[in-house]
């Protein structure tokens, strides 16, 4: 199915047809009147809806009644509108969508926007290098300020206050408890991109305001992200979205498998995870196992869940994003999970960090430096906690672990003969990596590393559990069934290709019978509003 | 393909862009689309409400005598006369639980419809009400157990699952929706007739004899009982809107040509929280209309022996509430 050569370049679009000028007013001026004067009335029913919208709304959960409404209209009236002012209204939906959370932290995003605007187009004039340089210098400063300032200026004081304290030193820090405004982290790290693609002359600076404001505050990626990037997302904004059926549905089959995995698998191993996370000392043995490998089903069907949706979403509007995820559970080592998980987090920090560090041009001991200092910031960038830090560090210590005995580890398959039977190697190497995640994963999600260590240790511990997870009647049997279909789909994904398209091959009803199933496992099975997506907290 | 055909046809000659005939071409495959589309919404709609509605049908079939069921709605009969009509929470549940309605029926000399659920704040029992009364089904006196936290929270009001053990009733459903219940609540409320539980068992009342002997008290115990009940403390703005709810539900009672009698129930938790504010407000009530009483039974009763829990009587407990307090409460409405 091809889903980006549809984009017109120049045509005009029916609803920007001639005016009438007074004549007979032919059937298709008259369709395309009847469209944008549909357009218009749904604008003004979205305007109204906006203005009694309640603040406390669930609006930005994906998986919420809320959202599909906002989202249903916002759709409806986008694609009924004049394609000129298309982009203009889906501006105006991300604002509306982003108030919810406050309109405080709206105008902090505005001010970002309007800051990295003004900076870019001062960086794509500047004539000499020494101005550019300084110009980014202060662009960037500026965001990783509002960046630090938000997140990270309480994690800095605490630490700062136990590390005097551990030397003796008693010294009351006052504690700022700013709310860290939604989605941050993501638009932070999106802007910081499009200034240094600018600086590198990557891309041109965008001179169109609203254009950049969109992908900045773009309703689908603002609060999880993915990270996009300005050289793919802004040339999409050049022309007036064409509507096609083909992307329509392909988007509107994402989203649904999005909402599957995060309604029927997320949200219910969330039930159990949370209570066992919460008081670890009373899980042992299979109980602990069942966790930590449930925390780690659980975090990749939430934020795989949520990205489906996002770019489903985005694509149901006429635009593509970064993918970000590419079955990472089927990764064979932990370099190879990494370009697997959170792509376009990782992809960036390899272009915007590690690159601009040396990578491994500098030697091997640079090399490896790099390494950890790209895994210790990414830790960072998910949270201001220790644990994060660890999780971060964890991983880069993995990677240099397996950097470092590669030429070893290919001697001892040789020798125990796995390297002769590659699928059970590809197996072992699929489930030491996967244990290895797991693991780090237990100190991403425990609320301290006592408890982290605590879990990991229970799991070689006999003894009684609390046989209380926080499951009811059919809940592993619905949680079980819905992690079968996801893997077994991702298997046969990584063997036949896109299974949307395997779907399209199939006659009609087979596609109908296969998509309502999906629907009404979803309706039927899912859980509802209960749980925020976890990287919403990022 | 269809998805094949149009992104042939959305490339011009040129390769750049379509030609007037393509763009119709993609029209007219568009509009195709999305009539399929739209079929594919109907038939999936038409397929949920009929599932909705053989799950009311298969939750139908399931009738109880009052008193004999956790479900309240199942309970429920049409056009049905009754001298006593008991609504509120669990402390309410008490009078029908494990052969008590028979006993209560014979200690007042009267027939009893018993509406409550477990955890019900004022919301819940106002939905009960409305599909009680619009079944047909009226009462001389209502008793309306209110204890003062189904008022502070609204995990015993909108975000209460009391539907589990309900049938679906499309008046139920769109009173959830009316009044703002979640997208979790009302999608528990469908999907849990799907539950195997519900199709194929019954929601029947359990509760065992109710004769548990006095256990002492101890302070963790009712701290954690008092944590249960007001998982949000004193929320004075909640109590304002759920007493309004109270309020339009008794006095709609009062309409209906009811008397009513607003109860707090013993408990061994001492004074409840939030209990002036609720004295207050159900005080004044019964102040403004004569055919409304207010009976504060906080410390009533104190033996433990008359205790299923902290929180609940037993049958020992429901009989001597009933003889003491009840009775004289409702003659005396009677003679009014």
């Amino acid at each position: 199915m091809t889903l980006t050569s549809d984009r017109h370049t120049s045509a005009p679009t029916p609803a920007e047809g001639p005016a009438d000028g007074g004549g007979l007013v032919a059937p298709e001026q008259r369709t395309s009147r009847i469209r944008t004067l549909s357009g218009l009335a749904l604008l003004v029913a979205f305007g109204a809806a906006v203005f009694f919208l309640p603040r406390d709304v669930d609006l930005l959960q994906f998986s919420s009644f809320t959202f599909f409404v906002f989202y249903a209209l916002v759709l409806a009236v986008f694609w009924l509108l004049p394609g000129k002012w298309r982009w203009m209204f889906v501006l105006a939906a991300s604002y509306v969508f982003y108030a919810t959370v406050g309109y405080d932290l709206l105008l902090l995003m505005v001010l970002c926007t309007l800051v990295s605007f003004g900076l870019a187009l001062a960086i794509g004039s500047a004539e000499s290098e020494t101005r550019r340089k300084v110009l980014l210098a202060i662009a960037i400063a500026f965001q990783l300020g509002v960046l630090v300032a938000f997140k990270y200026v309480d994690f800095g004081l605490s630490s700062l206050e136990s590390s005097l304290g551990f030397l003796g030193i008693e010294w009351d820090l006052p504690v700022l408890a700013w709310i860290l405004p939604l989605g941050l982290s993501f638009y932070t790290f999106m802007i910081i991109g499009y200034l240094m693609d600018v600086f590198r002359r990557d891309v041109e600076p965008e001179t169109n305001l609203f254009h950049y404001a969109l992908f900045v505050s773009f309703f689908p990626h603002i609060v999880a992200g993915p990270i996009d990037r300005a050289p793919k997302f802004l040339p999409q904004l050049g022309e007036p979205p064409q509507f096609t059926y083909s992307r329509f549905t392909s988007g509107l089959k994402q989203m649904l498998w999005g909402l599957f995995k995060k309604a029927v698998i997320a949200d219910r191993l969330a039930l159990a995870t949370s209570v066992m996370f919460a008081a670890p000392e009373q899980y042992r043995g299979l109980f602990a196992l069942f966790a930590i490998y449930g925390y780690s089903i659980q975090i990749y069907a939430d934020f795989s869940g949520y990205t489906d949706m996002a770019l489903g979403a985005a694509r149901t509007l006429g635009l593509d994003l970064q993918k970000n995820f590419e079955r990472p559970y089927f990764a064979t080592t932990i370099q190879d999970f990494w370009r697997r998980w959170h792509i376009s987090l990782t992809s960036w920090m390899r272009d915007y960090l590690y690159v601009p560090l040396g990578g491994n041009r500098r030697g091997p001991l640079r090399g490896d430096i790099n390494i950890m200092a790209v895994f210790l910031l990414s830790g960072l960038w998910h949270g201001s906690t220790w644990n994060f830090v660890i999780w971060g560090a964890l991983h880069g210590v993995y990677q240099l672990v397996g950097k470092h005995t590669r030429a070893w580890r290919t001697r001892f398959n040789d020798s125990i003969g796995l390297s002769a039977r590659p699928r059970l190697h590809k197996f072992v190497q699929i489930f030491t990596t996967f244990n290895l995640v797991a693991i780090a994963w237990v100190f991403f999600n425990a609320p301290d590393f006592g408890s982290a260590v605590t879990l990991i240790g229970n799991v070689f511990r006999s003894g009684i559990s609390n046989p209380e997870v926080g499951w009811r009647f059919g809940d592993p049997f619905f949680a079980s069934v819905g992690i079968i279909i996801m893997f077994t789909a991702e298997y046969y994904e990584r063997k036949r290709g896109s299974l949307v398209n395997v779907v399209n091959r199939r006659p009609q009803w087979q596609r109908w019978l296969t998509y309502s199933l999906l629907l009404w496992i979803v309706v039927v099975f899912g859980k509802f509003g209960g749980q925020e997506f976890i990287y919403f907290a990022f | 393909m269809p998805s094949d055909v149009v992104s042939e046809v959305s490339r011009g000659p040129d390769g750049s862009g379509p030609d007037v005939e393509d763009r119709a071409a993609v029209s007219r495959l568009n509009r195709r689309g999305m009539a399929k589309f739209a079929l594919f919404v109907v038939v999936n709609a038409i397929g949920l409400v009929l599932a909705v509605a053989l799950a009311a049908k298969l939750g139908e079939r399931n009738r109880f005598p009052v008193g004999k069921s956790e479900s309240v709605l199942l309970t429920i009969p049409e056009d049905t006369h009754y001298d006593v009509l008991i609504v509120g929470p669990s402390h309410a549940q008490e009078f029908s639980w494990s052969g008590n309605h028979e006993r209560v029926e014979e200690i007042l000399g009267a027939d009893v419809a018993n509406l409550s659920s477990e955890g019900t704040g004022p919301v819940p029992v106002d939905i009960f009400w409305k599909i009680w009364r619009e079944r047909g089904n009226t009462a001389d006196t209502v008793l309306y157990v209110a204890h003062p936290f189904a008022f502070y929270s609204s995990r015993f009001n909108e975000d209460n699952r009391f539907t589990g053990k309900e049938p679906i009733d499309p008046t139920m459903l769109s009173e959830m929706i009316d009044r703002g219940f979640g997208t979790d609540n009302v999608m528990f409320y469908i999907q849990s007739k799907f539950n195997p539980v519900w199709v194929v068992g019954k929601p029947r009342a359990d509760n065992g004899e109710l004769e548990v002997g006095s256990e002492p008290i101890e302070p963790d115990l009712l701290k954690a009982a008092v944590g249960r009940l007001y998982p949000d403390g004193i929320d004075n703005d909640a109590f304002e809107k759920y007493a309004a709810v109270f309020d339009d539900t008794v006095r709609e009672m009062r309409d209906a040509g009811m008397r009513v009698v607003i109860m707090i129930p013993p408990t061994l938790m001492g004074e409840p929280e939030g209990i002036e504010a609720a004295t207050e407000h159900f005080e004044e009530l019964a102040r403004s209309d004569d055919g409304i009483t207010f009976l504060d039974l906080t410390g009533a009763i104190e033996d433990h022996s008359e205790f299923l829990d902290l929180s609940h009587l037993n049958t020992a407990g429901v009989v001597h509430l009933t003889r003491e307090f009840l009775v004289p409460a409702l003659e005396s409405k009677a003679r009014e």
